[in-house]
């Protein structure tokens, strides 16, 4: 609060309350900012308590005064202060409040008043441009006079308001003092006397001229008796010859107040309501409110992102296709959402890695018993793979390699398992595209509540509880997803889901390479060599043998051969695929898998057979390339009406006729 | 009733409030260590004090605050904190106790309660975050022998060297991340 006229206007308001003896003076200066009227500067002239006087040297009254308005000031501020701040040691010779008098209680609780224009006793001085002179301060109701209770107290007894300057200059005192114009005249001489050596302020001093004009129209209605012009100048030297002689006096309280018979009612300023204290309040919420508004602003722009990808994946899902040619473009047009994805699940394992490290000691530790178990069963061969710069698989390369990588690298097992763990965990549960968008928000829910400082200990502990248990059933919804993914998962526990998981994995990246080397073989045009036999995992001894019998025993007309790794013959002429058919029925388990000519509705034909001889189909994988027909049927056999199963020589009979051959 | 010690404990009676009223008027208030030789109460001396000082005195003001009051003293309390007597000091006719349990039965719960909402939002934040997860499972795709379609179908596939008319897929709209294992394995692109 830093007055236009800074120093100036404290020694106007010292010199003007102590040429009139009253008690105290402040100046409410404009606030433009707000429009109302604020604390601007003041100056006591009232009794001080000396119980605690430090000062070594008597000081002059005036001195006192001054060093008192100052250190109050300093006491209010120190005050307001503590509020926010831890209280700090304050001076030996500051003040405290239990040294205060009533009416320097009253000076200082002004401070933390403000007015608006019209409101309170100021306000209305300022609004009407003239001066209020307001006897029996300490009597009259709430409404009249907003400070009535701390003048009650301080004995306050005459306000006077005068609109000066930029503002309005109120004294007061605590005798009774009824209204007197020469006490008005008096102190706009004063003011208008010490702005006259200013040039730059010509308006300002015509302004304040202007005011006792106004004011002298309203002298007769008030005035009791008239007073002679020519009686009054002499008195008005008469009293400034003696402010120059005499001392000052210190002012008596009046203990009994005087009846309020002379009170003049009629004043009909509106009661200031408590409204500068519920204006701060919303203030507070709404800045406490902002920034909360900002951060929920960044998961909802997240979310978005999501919902467009997940929208392009609709859009390809829903594209209905009758053949193989059209899957290829829902490839190309699932490629950009993986694009997309890719940068998302980059930062998702950081996140999971630090939230899962617990989980994740546990789980590679059971998959390694597993592991070790199945090495020594299955040694995998890892064969040096190049791939062509044309292959429709370029990414699926690229990780390939990624993979074969690392066994060079880590050669112990432990490695490989764990580098295939973190893949499995980090790739796979995001083909699903809700899981992106559901994760984001959560994870900022939980990082929003963590950061509220001082959250009482109970609150900690129950968000801790809440992210924990967000955790985990994010992991159960995952594994639910990863299971249903997986064809072949048998258990319901997490480490066979796992394990199985990566036993799929596997299979796929196998089938790639065999692909890329058969499409490679046909590309160079080279002459035909063996093809690599796809390997039977669950065929038992016994249905080997039925295979070599049925082949000897089958007779039909077309003669048609059983194809085991053998290439058939074939026209120089024609490029002719080869056929085969092998099926493996393990007590109710069957699989079947199939070469052979690609033909229009050949899998429908397939399942449609299988279910006459009472064979459920539950897996089908297949694939079509240079029109070679190839799949992998998994099914379940159940027994016929009369309690006998199907016998895989008529599965393989019911099978060669309906794929297509080649014409002799 | 009486204590051990012989000093009476509980409420104050009628009688011994005109006992401690008229030992004020006549003695003054003060030196409340000679009110038993004085009035004849059997009240512990902080008692004594505190029945004059709080309810007893003629000059006090019973009744809620008005609003004046009330704003008032939340100004001083911002100022000063918990320190009821300063603050009573400055409101005429108000005892400190009536201002202490005035801001701790209305005012702190006002407090109280402001920070409570905040609470209460950040809850239904969190519950509105928490999104329920749609689990899709494969289920087994069963073909009725009773539809005509099909029996056509196998009626025409049967024949020898016949073109198919299948137009149907089976990887129609099922489960939309078998078509996506489907692409990954398709060789023609």
């Amino acid at each position: 609060m830093a007055a236009p006229l800074g120093t100036s206007l404290q020694s106007m308001l010292q010199a003007a309350v102590q040429s009139v003896q009253w008690t105290y003076s402040l100046f409410w200066q404009l606030c433009p900012q707000q429009g109302i009227l604020v604390w601007g500067d003041g100056y006591y002239n009232g009794a001080i308590k000396t119980r605690k006087t430090v000062q070594p040297m008597e000081v002059s009254a005036e001195e006192a005064s001054l060093q008192r308005s100052q250190q109050l000031r300093e006491l209010y501020e120190s005050l307001s202060a503590g509020e926010t701040n831890p209280p700090c040691r304050r001076p030996c010779a500051a003040l405290s409040p239990e040294d205060l008098t009533e009416s320097e209680w009253f000076y200082l609780m002004c401070v933390s008043f403000s007015f608006p224009p019209g409101v309170g006793l100021p306000g209305k001085a300022y609004a009407r441009r003239q001066h209020l002179w307001l006897t029996g301060a300490n009597e009259v109701d709430s409404k009249t006079f907003s400070r009535a209770i701390l003048a009650k107290s301080a004995r306050i007894q005459t306000v006077v308001c005068i609109p000066l300057l930029d503002g309005v200059v109120e004294f007061g005192t605590m005798d009774k003092v009824q209204e007197d114009l020469s006490f008005i005249q008096h102190v706009e001489t004063f003011f208008i006397d010490h702005l006259n050596p200013l040039p730059p302020k010509p308006a300002l001093s015509e302004h304040s001229t202007s005011n006792p004009a106004s004011s002298s129209e309203h002298i007769p209605a008030v005035m009791y008796t008239v007073v002679d012009p020519l009686a009054a100048n002499p008195n008005l030297n008469d009293d400034m010859d003696e402010d120059i002689e005499e001392e000052e006096e210190e002012e008596e309280e009046d203990e009994e107040p005087e009846s309020g018979s002379e009170d003049k009612a009629g004043y009909g300023i509106a009661r200031q309501t408590p409204t500068p204290a519920m204006a701060a309040e919303p203030s507070e919420l709404i800045q406490l409110e902002m920034p909360e508004d900002i951060r929920l602003g960044s998961p909802n722009d997240g979310s978005n992102n999501l919902d467009s990808d997940f929208h392009l994946l609709a859009v390809s899902q829903g594209v209905n296709t009758a053949g193989q040619a059209e899957s290829t473009r829902r490839w190309g047009l699932s490629q950009n959402p993986m694009q997309v994805q890719l940068p998302t699940s980059a930062l998702h394992p950081l996140e999971d890695l630090t939230q899962e490290d617990t989980h994740y000691s546990q789980t590679v530790s059971n998959i390694l018993q597993n592991q070790f178990t199945r090495w020594p069963a299955s040694p995998s061969s890892v064969g040096y793979v190049s791939y062509s710069t044309q292959s429709a698989f370029a990414k699926w390369s690229s990780r390939a390699s990624h993979h074969h990588f690392h066994p060079a690298a880590a050669a112990a097992a432990d490695g490989t398992s764990q580098c295939i763990l973190k893949y499995i965990l980090f790739t796979v549960p995001y083909l699903h595209a809700k899981n992106p968008g559901e994760s984001s928000p959560q994870t900022t829910a939980a990082d929003t509540k963590l950061r509220g400082k001082g959250a009482p200990q109970e609150e900690l502990s129950a968000n801790h509880v809440l992210a924990e248990r967000r955790r985990r059933e994010k992991l159960n919804e995952r594994f639910i997803i990863l299971r249903s993914l997986v064809p072949f998962v048998t258990k319901m526990d997490k480490a066979s889901i796992l394990g199985d998981t990566i036993e799929y994995v596997k299979q796929l990246r196998r089938k790639i390479q065999e692909l890329e080397a058969r499409n490679r073989q046909m590309t160079e045009a080279e002459q035909r060599s063996k093809l690599p036999e796809i390997a039977v995992q669950r065929t038992s001894s016994s249905s080997s043998k039925e295979q070599q019998r049925s082949g000897v025993t089958m007779t039909e007309k077309r003669k048609v051969r059983i194809v085991e790794g053998v290439v058939a013959k074939a026209k120089a002429v024609e490029a002719e695929a080869t056929t085969s058919v092998q099926v493996s029925i393990i007590e109710s388990d069957a699989l079947l898998e199939i070469e052979c000519r690609h033909k229009e509705g050949l899998l429908l034909d397939v399942m449609q057979m299988l279910r006459e001889v009472r064979i459920e189909v539950i897996g089908v994988q297949s694939s079509l390339n240079n029109g070679v027909f190839v799949a992998e049927l998994r099914a379940k056999v159940k027994e016929h009406a009369n309690g006998k199963k199907v016998s895989i020589v008529e599965v393989k009979r019911a099978l060669n006729q309906i794929i297509p051959h080649a014409v002799d | 009733m009486e204590g051990p010690s012989g000093v009476r404990k509980g409420a104050w009676t009628k009688c011994e409030d005109d006992l401690l009223r008229a030992c004020v008027q006549l003695y003054g208030e003060g030196k409340w260590h000679l009110v038993p030789q004085r009035a004849g109460l059997n009240r512990c001396r902080k008692s004594r004090r505190l029945r004059w000082l709080n309810y007893l005195k003629p000059n006090i003001k019973r009744g809620d605050l008005s609003e004046d009051e009330v704003d008032m003293m939340i100004r001083m309390h911002k100022l000063l904190g918990n320190r009821w007597s300063l603050i009573a000091g400055r409101l005429p006719r108000r005892t400190s106790n009536d201002v202490k349990n005035y801001w701790n039965t209305y005012m702190r719960r006002k407090v109280y309660s402001h920070k409570k909402d905040n609470n209460v939002e950040k809850q239904a934040e969190a519950k509105s975050t928490v999104k329920h997860h749609e689990v899709i499972k494969p289920v087994p795709r069963t073909l009725s022998k009773t539809s005509p379609w099909l029996q056509g179908k196998f009626f025409n596939s049967s024949k020898v060297g016949a073109s198919g008319e299948g137009a149907t897929s089976i990887s129609g709209s099922g489960n939309w991340w078998e078509t996506l294992l489907d692409d990954k394995e398709d060789n023609e692109g």
